[in-house]
């Protein structure tokens, strides 16, 4: 990883502080919104005769709660408060940051880096400040050292420690071990990219692609420093340009959710034509709702309007396997994948309530059909 | 653009509140530094946080103070107070 800036004692108490704030809210008030759910449920059951079973439903239980409107406001303004802090921690060290990652982006001793200044970022990109990070993940040059600062933060492992194991079983879990080409679909700044390029050593080559430059910048500069042989390239998911054909096992982690429903349609029909015949396609992403409980659902689309996110519940809605079997992939199968964190708190902000959920980490696997069964068809 | 996104009913509300939650680090920031500088002072035989609970209980201490502190509660209510005169 490329050198951060020394945080000082005030970058040390602040994100010691937004995160305890965070811990505070999952724990005691989305803990105590869960169990007065419990009884309003009960209450609500003798009244109609069956429990809630639609986000909906049970929203008219919580959403009143003026528990609820403040552990909102909390979380809300706790994301603001960190990604100022992060961004304060690597301000009075701008220039010096900004000359190593010009300087490293020309160092191609493992891997390569692709810019293209001319891509045209979607509207729906640029316009939305997705997490409410300032200037959404292009605006500036420096967003990938501010996300790596916070990113601990951002999943309340800051004095846990952060355990990247979950990335490497995601990575690990694909059904082969010899990929030749590997695709990571909105690789940011990398985290999957690296454990995919780690499990699968002997592949060809591990590309990871993004919108953001700024955050490929970092990318490129964290894979030369950890020795790691990875091309990262500015393109868009739902139009990368490669031909077909040009790989046999694309991945992708939280990156569908922040996508409109006609770019993650655009974003399948791509992966289709990219993978060969035989391919395997992952993508690791919140729970659907439907996987949930709908109080769950609830809390946890708190983040499609409340954390910059306005994708999520779009997508989290909708059937996405039948999205993949509609552009032509078969043995769709979706589900949580097969890994117990530590202190895990959860992958959506207001379901951090320390309790491990299996369902936390959303797996949708697919393949495209051989070719002999493509040809016949 | 989508509509700003607020918790409360009055949009106020959050802004109070993420006023509240700011202030609240700068505080905790504080305390930390406090507790650390008592610390490093107590590695080199300073006992200074004895000698800040004796200062703290005697008379002539909250007497020294009580200009500072009514000078300080007129900025913090500054606001208010401007408002409601009006």
């Amino acid at each position: 990883m490329p050198q951060l800036p020394p945080l000082t004692q005030h970058d040390c108490a602040y994100l010691d502080y937004i995160e305890g704030l965070k811990v505070y809210n999952y724990t005691r008030h989305v803990k105590t919104l869960l169990r007065d759910y419990d009884e309003k449920a009960a209450r609500f059951e003798e009244e109609k005769g069956y429990l809630p079973s639609t986000m909906g439903e049970a929203a008219t239980l919580i959403e009143p709660d003026p528990l609820y409107q403040l552990a909102c406001g909390i979380q809300r303004t706790s994301q603001v408060l960190m990604w100022t802090a992060g961004i304060d921690s690597v301000k009075p060290h701008r220039e010096q940051l900004l000359a190593g990652l010009n300087g490293s982006a020309q160092n191609e001793a493992h891997g390569r880096l692709e810019l293209n200044p001319g891509l045209k970022l979607p509207a729906w990109y640029v316009e939305n400040d997705i997490h409410l990070v300032p200037g959404g993940y292009w605006g500036d040059e420096l967003v990938g050292a501010v996300y790596q600062r916070v990113l601990a933060v951002y999943s309340t492992s800051w004095r846990s420690g952060r355990d990247p194991g979950f990335l490497q079983a995601f990575a690990a879990s694909a059904p082969k071990r010899d990929y030749r080409r590997i695709l990571d679909v909105g690789c940011a700044t990398g985290n999957t990219t690296f454990a995919l390029r780690r499990v699968y050593s002997e592949s060809e080559e591990v590309v990871g692609i993004d919108l953001s430059a700024a955050a490929l910048k970092w990318a490129h500069a964290s894979a030369e420093e950890q020795g790691l042989a990875i091309t990262f390239s500015q393109r868009y998911s739902g139009d990368t340009g490669y031909p077909d054909e040009s790989f046999d096992l694309i991945a992708g982690h939280f990156i569908l959710h922040e996508q409109p429903p006609d770019s993650v349609d655009a974003t399948v029909r791509e992966v289709f034509r990219l993978l060969r015949p035989g391919g395997h396609l992952m993508f690791l992403e919140p729970p659907p709702y439907h996987a949930v409980p709908p109080q769950v659902a609830f809390l946890e689309d708190f983040d499609t309007r409340g954390n910059g996110e306005p994708f999520w519940g779009p997508f989290l809605s909708r059937d996405f396997p039948a999205v993949l079997r509609e552009a032509g992939f078969e043995n769709v199968d979706e589900g949580p994948l097969e890994y117990q964190e530590p202190g895990y708190w959860g992958s959506a902000a207001l379901m951090r309530t320390g309790e491990f959920q299996p369902y936390n980490r959303w797996v949708t696997r697919a393949d495209k059909p051989p070719v002999d069964r493509a040809a016949k068809e | 653009m989508a509509e700003r996104y607020h918790a409360f009913p009055d949009p106020v509300q959050d802004q109070l509140l993420g006023l509240i939650l700011a202030l609240g680090a700068e505080v905790w920031v504080l305390r930390d530094r406090i507790t650390l500088l008592e610390q490093a002072l107590a590695e080199r035989d300073v006992s200074v946080t004895e000698l800040i609970e004796e200062r703290a209980r005697q008379p002539e201490h909250l007497a020294a103070v009580a200009d500072d502190r009514t000078a300080f509660l007129e900025r913090f209510l500054r606001v208010p107070t401007l408002e409601l005169k009006n």
